[in-house]
């Protein structure tokens, strides 16, 4: 099992193309329960689903780790397909095609088990919409802490401001993902 | 059995291998000359570069867009006088530094907070860095403050920058050339224009990009040392984003708008309110209209609120997207 972070193996992407391979069974399952949760179609959900990861690729060598954590890019770019798709009424394949990706054909048995998976993993979706609610200095420092394991320190030096704020931001940021898990 | 996660992955790793094979049509040369002949032209480069020209001097900073990185000064005390240059004690709040040299105007302020972009702020204006250690003070009439404590001559409108007691001053067209550095200690501070997200340092000892925040620039550069010669490039996103605040009318929120769009800028404005329809604004592109709404979802204005919730998240009035043109 490869056990690098999210920004190395986006870094190691060019190079390394089962890199981004890691990248996407660690998030795919979690992003298609997004989606699910959001449009409440399977199909819809696997479309947005692969745009992103097709997006993410192109953009993978854009990724800058000190900007944020690469989970933060990615559900960035979910966010922009969602909201684009919502404009425009379709899914966009912009990326895909530019990657000369084949359509993937989506059978009945197929979209069952999308929406198996969306609902198994409804907790993440429920859990990174938690994550979108947060101010973005409190989600920022969540992901880190927590999701990325990195120090205090670091963290602050990244976001160029003290460990104590950081540990402020955490703490908040906690609080608030548990007031919105637990419900009214 | 189709499985949508697996087909996925392998049209994706597909993809992804065809790009690192694309890379790989680049010739590939041996490291070793390819590294004597880069030696070799270098060392050509600057014996021709060291070489004195007649009747012309080598000049005191060599040609290209570095400079030579200045040291902030110390925030001085001055005993009183008549228009004080600061407090007689150092701990004087930062807020009374934007007098500098003189008393504040009421044409200092910044725009009252009501419709300010909030997420971000006209040309030639700034606001203060979000940081604890860093602050940032816009003052109209720039003056140097001399060892006497007397008032140096007028450059024109620029932005302090102060951390800790040290500050260093910089004239807008400092700002917009790249040039707005200091060293505190170890620590490089430097300001830099709307729209620039990061700033690749060239000095060779200095970090390569260090991340912009609220216009400021914070770095560690242990072996930079007052006089070194550093090299700023900016590195820029297409689009400037504004938020602004609905707190006033609808009409006062739409004229802030069309003053945004009198500049001769690109505007385009998604309204987050069923109210405030009528501020859509043309003409406004497919992209920056597209940037807008997703803006709008980003802050969360335009999609119902989650179950469960009471109340719908604070509406912002407007998002407004300016294009690249702005930038120039």
């Amino acid at each position: 099992m490869d056990d690098r972070p999210d920004d190395e193996l986006l870094a190691a992407t060019r190079a390394e193309p089962e890199a981004f391979a890691v990248f996407y069974r660690r998030h795919v399952e979690a992003l298609l329960a997004y989606f699910a949760r959001r449009t409440r179609d399977a199909e819809l959900a696997a479309d947005l689903t692969a745009e992103t990861f097709a997006a993410a690729l192109v953009g993978a060598h854009r990724h800058r780790p000190e900007r944020g954590p690469a989970i933060a890019w990615l559900y960035g770019i979910a966010r922009r397909q969602l909201a684009n798709a919502a404009r425009r009424g379709a899914v966009e394949d912009r990326a895909r095609r530019r990657l000369g990706m084949a359509p993937i054909d989506l059978t009945d048995e197929a979209l069952e088990r999308v929406e198996a998976l969306a609902t198994a993993d409804a907790s993440a979706a429920l859990l990174h919409e938690g994550l979108d609610a947060l101010p973005a200095d409190q989600r920022d420092a969540v992901l880190a802490r927590v999701l990325d394991e990195r120090e205090y320190a670091e963290i602050a030096l990244a976001a160029h401001t003290s460990e104590s704020v950081v540990r402020k931001r955490v703490s908040r940021g906690l609080a608030g993902l548990r007031a919105r898990l637990e419900g009214p | 059995m189709t499985d949508f996660v697996r087909d996925l992955e392998a049209e994706l790793l597909a993809a992804a291998r065809r790009r690192a094979a694309r890379r790989r049509w680049f010739p590939r040369l041996s490291p070793r000359p390819l590294l004597a002949a880069t030696a070799l032209l270098l060392a050509v480069v600057t014996v021709l570069a060291l070489l004195p020209r007649q009747g012309q001097e080598r000049p005191a900073v060599p040609v290209g867009d570095g400079f030579r990185v200045p040291a902030a000064q110390n925030i001085t005390a001055c005993a009183s006088s008549a228009e004080p240059v600061m407090r007689p004690e150092q701990t004087a709040p930062r807020a009374d530094l934007e007098l500098f040299t003189r008393p504040q105007r009421a044409r200092d302020r910044i725009a009252p907070a009501t419709l300010l972009p909030v997420g971000a702020t006209p040309r030639g204006a700034r606001r203060p860095a979000l940081s604890l250690d860093l602050v940032a003070v816009q003052v109209t009439d720039l003056r140097d403050v001399t060892p006497a404590c007397g008032r140096g001559p007028s450059r024109g409108p620029g932005t302090c920058l102060l951390r800790g007691q040290a500050v260093a001053c910089f004239t807008s067209t400092e700002i917009h050339a790249g040039r707005a550095f200091a060293l505190t200690g170890t620590t490089l501070i430097g300001l830099v224009p709307d729209g620039v997200t990061s700033v690749g340092l060239g000095a060779g000892r200095v970090p390569g990009r260090v991340a912009v925040r609220e216009n400021t620039v914070e770095a560690q550069v242990q072996n930079l040392r007052p006089g070194d010669e550093l090299a700023a490039e900016f590195d820029r996103t297409p689009y400037d984003v504004f938020v602004l605040n609905r707190t006033g009318s609808d009409q006062r929120g739409l004229s802030e708008v069309r003053r945004i769009e009198s500049l001769g800028l690109v505007v385009a404005v998604t309204s987050v309110d069923q109210r405030s329809r009528a501020t859509r604004v043309q003409p406004m592109t497919p992209e920056a209209q597209g940037i807008a709404d997703t803006v709008g979802q980003l802050l969360e204005v335009q999609p119902v609120p989650a179950a469960g919730t009471k109340s719908r998240p604070p509406h912002p009035f407007a998002i407004a997207v300016l294009g690249e043109d702005r930038m120039r």
